[in-house]
């Protein structure tokens, strides 16, 4: 584990991870018919793990139960179709009007964004686990 | 097909196999990384002419480029950035346990080549 | 139907998702493991039957048109090769939970969720309907191999795992060139568009395609030239995961050789497919001599075991893709099986030396008949599967006058009896060299990878009682193949 020398490298990441999160958390959003989406909202995020882990913030989060978390979502979100007498992977889109908001439409693909999200913060912060100099452990793998 | 793609393309396989020839992994993990540039370049340039982004509400059928080999690269750009993550844990490894990267000789057959024939 | 064949592949990845999850309760993982890999086996039991008796399954994920979204197809050819590999799988899952006790064991919290996502993959390079999922499927079960392999972490394992990773991402990268030039040339990757679709272009072009996809599914399935990684990394790696990729890994590259190259009626490309498929099988069996080592050995004749099914694809006949396809089945669990041996002998003298092994013949008895069955069958000897399968290639290329193959053949096959009785004499007959016999087992771990070895045995042998039928399904499935506008039709309709 990199410790940090510099107080100013640390105060820098602590302040910008709200709005990276914002940035991630948006791109997530807008990907629903813009560019953008949940692999790149999962790198975000990621990016934002990676960057708290090198001033030493490290996180908490067990990769490989992020990762499991996020292939049970995929996986049931392209199964449940099924349940409805649909084909696999099918998707479903509600829309409904909110007091605030105006017309708010939400699809089933969200849903499978989410788990997308998880596998790819997962896997990065398995990936900068396999590569920190702490590990003697096998790559990857051991370290998930 | 655009001639810069060709060449971006012919440039970026020819240093790639270049690189992957060596026997350092490190340089192993970069010969690759540009020779997935090069075939995510190559399945772009298989979709045709170039157009307006594939996006829904901002064009028309006839001037939009054809999405299928973007989603096809996509695809193709997460798994080589997997691969290649898993790489790069793989070289640290060897690293770790022998000091170089070096991809090494299959002891074993090096053993039996050197027997002597009866 | 339509919801069984998607959950093949789903249900794996999910369990192995759970399995993860559930890495540290050991039982729960275990549980979880060995019921999705009896339900997958199972699922494509069922699949068989039915494939067999309505004809193929074909599912449209989320509802899209072949031309643009991916679709599943179960035909009789996937579904065979699926049942043997998914069975081969669950006695390999067996065996590695009684071989868990031992100093060899792969560590356990990990191999149960691999296994699994191996499976998925695995079902998915057999049941896609176009390329590019079959290019995701190899990266899936090349990704979840690499770990299997490596991740112990021992020097030698993370040396040889270097040249397979390498190997095969070359071939990987390759594999996406060929999508764009397929794309680039046909407009699509369906492989039901593609056998329409390709045999317009004009012939240089489809040649050029039908070389490249050889070029690349040829390393996938270790044919000469390309062979090199295979004995290199197989041996390195903990008996259970050998053995699995002993069984799929190289198969599911023959699968895709002989899916794309009939599809696409590559009928041309035949003269080079026989001379390579000879090449594979003599320099597989001559390496195979030189060794000292079982899992060495063993490494060598899967090399010389693909030149077969290469045989059999190149004499482009229907009963020559038959005899590949009844080979493929047979072949599964056969090499499986003899891995699965070698890592009891392993277990046995700490060694798979066979100059550091001798007379266990006499100490266990049991060990010499498992390995005795399968490696009979593996020479070809009747009345085993190998025969069976074997003989059906032969005759096969008698009959398309292909003299120069057959005789190639017969040599191997003698040549790799010879090996297995040199196998035979150094570890079951003599004495053992040690002074004193140290148990590096325990009784009842022996037990559970006696039997796991033991059903896989009954289920070769069950290869060759159903021969009858079998060879019917694989003649069926070869027509099919050769003939690729039925599988259109149905993919398109």
């Amino acid at each position: 584990m990199i410790r940090s020398t510099s107080p100013v490298a640390e105060l820098g990441v602590r302040a910008a991870t709200p709005p990276a999160l914002m940035v991630g958390m948006f791109l997530f959003f807008a990907g629903h018919n813009r560019p953008g989406g949940g692999f790149a909202a999962g790198l975000i995020i990621g990016a934002v793990v990676a960057l708290r882990w090198m001033v030493g913030l490290r996180t908490t989060v067990v990769p490989s139960q992020l990762m499991a978390a996020g292939i049970v979502i995929v996986a049931g979100v392209a199964l449940a179709p099924v349940l409805f007498g649909s084909v696999v992977l099918d998707q479903a889109v509600w829309s409904t009007s909110l007091p605030v908001l105006g017309k708010v439409k939400a699809g089933s693909a969200a849903i499978f964004d989410i788990g997308v999200s998880a596998i790819v913060v997962g896997l990065v912060i398995a990936v900068i686990d396999g590569l920190s100099p702490a590990t003697t452990s096998a790559p990857e793998g051991q370290s998930s | 097909m655009s001639g810069s793609l060709i060449f971006a393309i012919a440039g970026l396989s020819a240093v790639g196999i270049y690189m992957i020839t060596g026997r350092s992994l490190s340089r192993i993990v970069l010969g690759f990384a540009l020779l997935g540039h090069a075939s995510v370049l190559a399945l772009l340039a298989s979709g045709g002419p170039a157009g307006d982004p594939p996006l829904a509400d901002r064009t028309t059928a006839t001037e939009v480029a054809n999405p299928v080999p973007q989603a096809l690269a996509l695809t193709a750009i997460v798994i080589s950035f997997g691969l290649t993550l898993f790489l790069l844990a793989l070289a640290r490894r060897q690293q770790e346990l022998t000091g170089d990267d070096l991809v090494e000789d299959d002891v074993e057959d090096r053993r039996i080549a050197s027997q002597e024939t009866p | 139907m339509t919801t069984l064949v998607p959950l093949l592949v789903v249900g794996p990845l999910l369990a192995a998702a759970l399995a993860l999850a559930a890495r540290s309760l050991g039982r729960l993982r275990d549980a979880i493991t060995l019921i999705t890999l009896f339900g997958v086996a199972l699922g494509a039991l069922i699949l068989v039957l039915s494939v067999n008796r309505s004809g193929p399954v074909v599912v449209r994920l989320g509802g899209w048109h072949p031309e643009l979204g991916i679709v599943l197809v179960a035909d009789l050819f996937a579904a065979l090769v699926l049942l043997s590999a998914t069975a081969t799988v669950l006695a390999v899952e067996v065996f590695s939970i009684g071989q868990r006790k031992t100093v060899w064991a792969a560590s356990p919290d990990l191999v149960g969720p691999l296994l699994l996502v191996l499976t998925g993959g695995v079902s998915l390079a057999f049941l896609t309907g176009d390329l590019f999922t079959l290019f995701v499927a190899f990266e899936l079960i090349l990704v979840s191999s690499y770990v299997l392999l490596t991740h112990q972490g021992r020097s030698g394992q993370v040396r040889s795992g270097m040249s397979y990773v390498v190997m095969n991402l070359f071939a990987s990268t390759l594999f996406l060139f060929g999508l764009a030039f397929v794309y680039a040339s046909t407009g699509t990757v369906n492989m039901a568009l593609l056998s329409e679709r390709v045999p317009e272009l004009s012939s240089g072009t489809q040649l050029g395609l039908g070389l490249w996809f050889f070029v690349v599914f040829g390393t996938k399935a270790a044919a000469f030239p390309l062979f090199s990684w295979l004995p290199d990394s197989y041996p390195t790696a903990p008996t259970t995961i050998t053995a699995v990729f002993a069984g799929l890994l190289t198969k599911v590259g023959v699968y895709s050789l002989i899916r794309f190259h009939t599809l696409t009626r590559m009928d041309e490309l035949g003269p080079i497919v026989l001379i390579v498929a000879g090449a594979t099988m003599l320099v597989g069996v001559l390496g195979a001599l030189a060794q000292n080592d079982v899992k060495r050995i063993l490494s060598f004749h899967i090399i010389s075991q693909i030149g077969y099914m290469l045989m059999g694809l190149g004499l482009f006949t229907v009963a020559g893709v038959a005899g590949a396809v009844l080979f493929l089945v047979h072949h599964i669990p056969t090499k499986t099986l003899l891995f699965l041996v070698g890592g009891m002998i392993e277990d046995e003298y700490g060694t798979s030396d066979l100059d550091k092994a001798g007379g266990l013949a006499a100490r266990r008895p049991i060990l010499g008949l498992l390995f005795a069955i399968p490696a009979m069958s593996l020479a070809g000897l009747p009345p085993f599967s190998g025969f069976v399968a074997k003989l059906s290639l032969i005759r096969a290329g008698i009959e398309a006058q292909s003299t120069l193959i057959v005789i190639v053949a017969l040599v191997v096959s003698a040549l790799t009896l010879l090996s297995m009785v040199k196998i035979w004499l150094g570890v079951f007959w003599g004495v053992d060299p040690r002074d004193e016999p140290t148990e590096l087992s325990s009784p009842q771990a022996r037990m559970l990878m006696t039997s796991a070895t033991g059903a896989a045995i009954v289920g070769t042998l069950l290869v060759a009682v159903l021969a009858g039928p079998l060879w019917d399904m694989s003649l069926a499935a070869a027509e099919s193949l050769l003939d690729p506008s039925g599988y259109a039709t149905e993919v398109l309709r």
